[in-house]
């Protein structure tokens, strides 16, 4: 999955796969996470938050199934 | 003397490899012959000439007439005004039956002559067991054509043709000869056929009535309603239709949950043949698929009422029967209760609702909910694979006709791939029963074939019929290719087909199919193919001794199939009817052309 930088404190990047509903996210610290069934408005305002970081941990971090890639 | 001979033609000038040039005797300059009061016009090309070599007859066809057939040598001549044709040597009666391949070559100055009706009944009149009348010889119309049945099913075959060249007629008069003997002959045929029509267009239920069965997703009276239960697809397949795109490790996740139940239904029902250990996703064994919606979905929308996930913030449990998803509370965002459920989550949310939509879609009736083989909940059905083999395969007409007319085009080539599945699968591993295709061989008759064959088509089928004609020679079970478009289905399936019925055929690249199954010494036969009369077919390969052309025996009125030509000029000069726009548009939406209102 292509990932797209935005700028956060603790995240490099994020990707998106919307025919599987799986959001990718990376972060600072090298590890990836896929979070499902996420749908694509929330992938839409994750990237185009002012901080990124500030709304994942509100909206996706808790909110939807997670697996370490 | 024997230059007087009314049957002469001419003499040998030239012989090479398999062709004969020929020249013309001047006694027939007029281009006809009268022979025991028939009149032959001599020197059309595509007709024979025989070459009597004492106790033998050779036999060939014209392929060329006029300045080209000259030998090089001799082109200088022509003023002298010989004539000049070239003959290919095709095969040789020696005593009574005609064979294919001659032993020994004619020489320079041999008589040729003109084939009477006579010799022509020599060598197609074979009244041996298992041939089939197909039609008459298009220049003799007086000669039944007949050819070879167990060739024409053991070795495969293709009939091809444009558009409005006669192809469903053709098709559907061959099925009916070989059912119930030929239309104007008579003849017993071949009662306990067994013959699986795959009927794209609807066209042939009413032309092949009172010898065939008909199975239509909305039967009309007298026929019976086509199911596929579900449950006997490859389920991978299955999924890829229900669920669109999906990823490898939650594909894997549902087909063991598939298994699962499989294992279940094996331990509780056990029916035969089954062993539970070496039982694979794969089997024919029914169960629910509301039952998996709803234990699929339930983890993909559960949440929790503690942080340790033990208490479901359950509104309203689902159901399966209904379709109903459960209702779970919201969950928080920000790491309070109602907790966001982890365990078991496949991420395959909008893959379920597609799933969910598809189950409550009319047009999928017959595959997601097929009436008695519909299982219950726990995963039992009233009816059984063996049941639908039975219908299909097992009732008293020789003819089946599936008519997948009323199946929307999108899941069409996977269905067609699953029936053949189905059949195949049964009659592989049946092969040595009463009912496998060894004792009662199955003939598939693929309409439309390039639809569902060509190389980028999706779903099995191509794979499927890539089989058949590879290997169900072994077990009995043919393959009859229909298509318009020959250059489009799969180079392996059409190049195992033994032998072509080919009808008019105007596109060029789609010719050269035809001619590629062709020795080249008989390609000539190939060129008259854009000029055939609607109707008229050229048959060539295994089960024909020789490459016929002939008129197909047309059935009468009431027994064509209905893909006849709209008559524009006829109905646009016409009175106009009363019409009802809303009657045509609930037509539409009920999607059965047969519809009528209450």
């Amino acid at each position: 999955m292509e990932r797209q930088a935005v700028s956060s404190s603790n995240i490099v990047a994020v990707g998106y796969d919307e025919d599987l509903q799986l959001l990718e996210v990376e972060f600072l610290n090298g590890s990836v996470y896929q979070y499902m069934n996420v749908p694509s408005v929330v992938y839409t305002q994750l990237i185009e938050a002012s901080s990124a970081g500030q709304f994942f941990n509100t909206h996706v971090k808790n909110a939807y199934p997670t697996q370490r890639v | 003397m024997t230059s007087t001979h009314p049957t002469l033609v001419g003499h040998i000038g030239a012989v090479s490899g398999a062709g004969v040039s020929v020249r013309q005797s001047p006694t027939v300059d007029s281009g006809v012959a009268i022979i025991g009061g028939r009149s032959y016009r001599i020197g059309q090309v595509g007709s024979f000439v025989r070459i009597p070599q004492g106790y033998q007859n050779l036999y060939g066809i014209i392929s060329e007439i006029g300045a080209k057939a000259i030998p090089e040598p001799l082109r200088e001549t022509v003023n002298r005004g010989e004539r000049w044709m070239t003959v290919q040597l095709v095969g040789e009666i020696i005593g009574a039956s005609f064979e294919r391949g001659v032993s020994q070559y004619p020489n320079v100055q041999d008589e040729v002559h003109l084939v009477t009706e006579e010799d022509l009944a020599q060598i197609y009149g074979s009244d041996a067991l298992g041939q089939v009348t197909i039609g008459r010889l298009a220049n003799a119309e007086g000669i039944p054509v007949k050819i070879d049945l167990d060739k024409l099913i053991t070795r495969h075959c293709a009939v091809i043709g444009s558009t409005g060249s006669g192809k469903s007629t053709a098709v559907s008069s061959l099925l009916r000869s070989i059912a119930s003997g030929s239309a104007d002959e008579g003849g017993p045929g071949f009662p306990s056929a067994r013959i699986l029509l795959l009927d794209i267009h609807g066209e042939y239920g009413t032309a092949l009535q009172e010898v065939s069965k008909t199975f239509r997703v909305n039967p009309n009276p007298g026929e019976e309603r086509l199911d596929i239960p579900y449950w006997a697809l490859d389920p991978t397949e299955l999924f890829a239709f229900l669920f669109g795109r999906l990823d490898d490790r939650a594909l894997s996740m549902i087909l063991d949950q598939v298994l699962d139940r499989k294992v279940q239904y094996a331990r509780t029902k056990k029916p035969q043949g089954i062993d539970v250990a070496s039982l694979t996703v794969d089997s024919p064994l029914p169960y629910s698929l509301k039952q998996l919606w709803l234990d699929l979905i339930d983890p993909e929308v559960k949440t929790w009422d503690d942080k340790d996930r033990q208490v479901p913030a359950l509104i309203e449990a689902g159901d399966a029967a209904q379709l109903k998803m459960p209702k779970y509370k919201l969950h928080s965002t920000n790491n309070t209760a109602p907790y966001a459920n982890h365990i078991g989550v496949l991420g395959i949310r909008r893959q379920l609702d597609q799933m969910r939509s598809r189950m409550l879609d009319k047009e999928y009736d017959f595959l997601l909910h097929p009436g008695k083989w519909e299982p219950e909940l726990d995963g039992s059905a009233t009816l059984d694979i063996s049941h639908l083999l039975a219908s299909w395969l097992g009732h008293d007409k020789p003819l089946t006709v599936l008519d997948l007319s009323g199946i929307p085009s999108s899941v069409q080539s996977r269905l067609i791939g699953a029936i053949l599945r189905i059949v195949y699968d049964a009659l592989f591993w049946g092969r040595l029963k009463p009912e496998g295709g060894i004792r009662r061989p199955v003939l598939v008759v693929m309409e439309e074939a390039h639809r569902y064959l060509s190389g980028d088509a999706e779903g099995s089928a191509r794979a499927m019929v890539q089989r058949i004609v590879k290997e169900g020679r072994k077990f009995g079970m043919g393959a009859m290719i229909v298509s318009q478009r020959p250059t489009e289905i799969d180079e392996t399936i059409l190049s195992q087909c033994g032998t072509f019925v080919a009808l008019r055929l105007s596109n060029s690249s789609d010719r050269s199919k035809v001619q590629a199954a062709l020795p080249d010494s008989l390609a000539g036969v190939v060129e008259s193919l854009p000029i055939l009369r609607t109707g008229e077919a050229i048959v060539l390969g295994e089960a024909a001794r020789l490459p016929i052309r002939c008129r197909i025996a047309l059935p009468s009125e009431k027994y064509r199939p209905s893909s006849a030509d709209p008559e524009v000029a006829k109905n646009w000069s016409a009175k106009r009817d009363k019409e009802d726009y809303e009657n045509l548009a609930a037509t539409w939406r009920s999607q059965n052309p047969r519809w009528t209102s209450k």
